[in-house]
């Protein structure tokens, strides 16, 4: 039996259509121009190639196309929006002061970590057990010298949503700029800058079945905000991100975003039908479910636990049919356990069975139907020889 | 998925002797040793003979594969020992039949644990009916 993947918020398969529009741009005999030549036809067809993308980007965004810097991933976007914002507000005495959020990706606290050590003071907002910050809480840590709030648009791990209209409205009469992490939600979600209220926003194209090796960081271009680059050595992409431009990832992108944008209205439904058929059909197995994150959350994110079984042993009974992500504690074997779930407060129990299932476009109604059977299989074998089984209060 | 050798994934899936024993019957010991928190849970049980050899086995676990693995290993090896070969057997035998990967042999040290203090309660009983 085929392996059902089900770990589309790791990478998604690269659309056909993507791939086919890529092609011209690896060939030997064209397409390979370097965009910076603009001298001759290789080179400005390169650029026009690269701006065509650009456009496509702005358009899913429903953002001035100038305000797009492809990057290398959403980790580069990340940490040029973070780290380059901090320096030059630093640099320029504009703030030196963070906001981010206990559950944000590793890139978002490893590069608030960085820009700490390089003299950035640093507030991080903790969640509820729904996974959500306070509104309250986040105007309380607000200061004079805030120069950044950086948030994330779905949880990567738990699907769960910031409300981030509701945070810029909070910022407007502040100086601080806000970085949205997006990457998770395009294409499952309408991601428009204006209605968002970003100042920063980063993507990377491989989340929404573009290809791997290329991200974006969306900056407002009127009034031009400022970033320090992280590197040096050439005019591209406005001198912000030099280093020459991989066109065929680019126009990759481009046509990712375009793909997304004609399938976002009945993508984003059927997804949700898709994670509640999964969701009920567990709940309704009799097997102690619990589900990690509630409130508004994106379509094709479930975390759930599955407490008095151990997520390692779980997954050496289903991972030769489903691919799916273990909480990080049991593959790891830190013991730690997810950042995310610690942060809401999830119990050890459910801690170290956590799973997320995440759906994509090539997932259908009977690769949920055989994920609900396989683990409920592989659950009951599992708690028929746990120590915990007795003391489960089996929830439906 | 981690790597696990054969003879883990074998053990896994057996779960030789998996359940608990009845706990009325002579020269019976039990131990849980380990916690959720920290990844590992086991309770072990076994019973002797009336000539003090291991006669059953039971156990229930909380676990990684390896933690699992380690007590079906037990449950298969152990019967027909007597307290000295079980115990010597309990100390260092299992890592090597199970390859079982070094960064959770910590693990595979609790499921020991739990199996010398289970024999070593059995043996007392043992002492005590004689």
């Amino acid at each position: 039996m085929p392996l059902i993947y089900l770990d589309h918020a790791a990478t998604t398969p690269l659309d056909p259509v993507v791939l086919e529009g890529m092609l011209p741009w690896m060939a030997a005999d064209s397409g390979f121009g370097n965009p910076a030549s603009a001298s001759h036809a290789f080179g400005a067809e390169a650029a026009s190639a690269v701006e065509r993308a650009r456009r496509q980007v702005a358009s899913l965004l429903q953002a001035p196309p100038e305000g797009a810097i492809f990057t290398g991933s959403a980790t580069e976007a990340i940490n040029l929006a973070i780290l380059g914002r901090l320096r030059f507000a630093m640099q320029r005495g504009r703030g030196r002061h963070i906001i981010t959020c206990a559950t944000e990706h590793s890139a978002v606290l490893a590069a608030c970590e960085q820009a700490q050590r390089e003299g950035a003071e640093l507030s991080v907002l903790p969640v509820d057990a729904a996974g959500r910050i306070s509104l309250a809480e986040l105007r309380s840590e607000l200061r004079d010298d805030t120069a950044l709030v950086s948030l994330m648009l779905v949880n990567n791990e738990t699907g769960v949503l910031h409300d981030i209209p509701a945070v810029a409205t909070a910022l407007r009469e502040h100086s601080a700029m806000l970085h949205v992490d997006a990457t998770q939600a395009i294409g499952k979600l309408p991601v428009q800058v204006p209605a968002l209220g970003a100042d920063l926003l980063s993507l990377s194209a491989h989340k929404f079945h573009g290809p791997k090796g290329v991200g974006v960081l969306w900056r407002c271009p009127r009034p031009r905000l400022r970033l320090q680059p992280l590197q040096f050595g050439g005019g591209q992409e406005g001198g912000e991100r030099p280093g020459t431009q991989a066109v065929h990832q680019i126009v990759g992108l481009g046509l990712a975003c375009e793909q997304a944008g004609q399938y976002l209205g009945s993508e984003g439904p059927r997804l949700k039908a898709l994670r509640d058929r999964l969701e009920q059909g567990l709940f309704d197995a009799g097997i102690p479910v619990q589900c990690n994150g509630a409130g508004p959350r994106a379509p094709h994110i479930s975390n759930l636990s599955f407490p008095g079984v151990h997520g390692e042993a779980l997954l050496a009974e289903v991972g030769e049919e489903l691919a799916i992500a273990a909480g990080s504690a049991c593959t790891s074997r830190s013991g730690r356990g997810s950042h995310v779930l610690r942060a809401m407060g999830v119990g050890d129990a459910a801690l170290l069975s956590a799973f997320r299932f995440s759906l994509g476009r090539g997932s259908r109604e009977a690769d949920v139907d055989q994920a609900v059977s396989v683990f409920s299989r592989a659950v009951r074998r599992l708690l028929a020889i746990s120590p915990e089984a007795a003391g489960v209060a089996r929830r439906a | 998925m981690p790597d696990y050798s054969a003879a883990v994934l074998d053990h896994f899936r057996r779960a030789t002797g998996a359940g608990l024993l009845d706990p009325g019957q002579p020269r019976f010991g039990t131990a849980t040793v380990g916690t959720v928190k920290s990844g590992v849970k086991v309770v072990f049980q076994l019973g002797l003979s009336a000539d003090g050899r291991v006669d059953r086995v039971g156990w229930l676990a909380f676990g990684c594969p390896s933690t699992i693995a380690c007590c079906s290993w037990f449950a298969e090896a152990l019967p027909g020992c007597d307290v000295a070969t079980a115990e010597a057997l309990l100390h260092d035998q299992v890592m090597q039949a199970l390859a079982v990967a070094r960064d959770v042999r910590a693990r595979v040290l609790v499921v020991e644990d739990a199996a010398l203090a289970a024999l070593r309660m059995a043996d007392q009983e043992s002492e005590r009916t004689r």
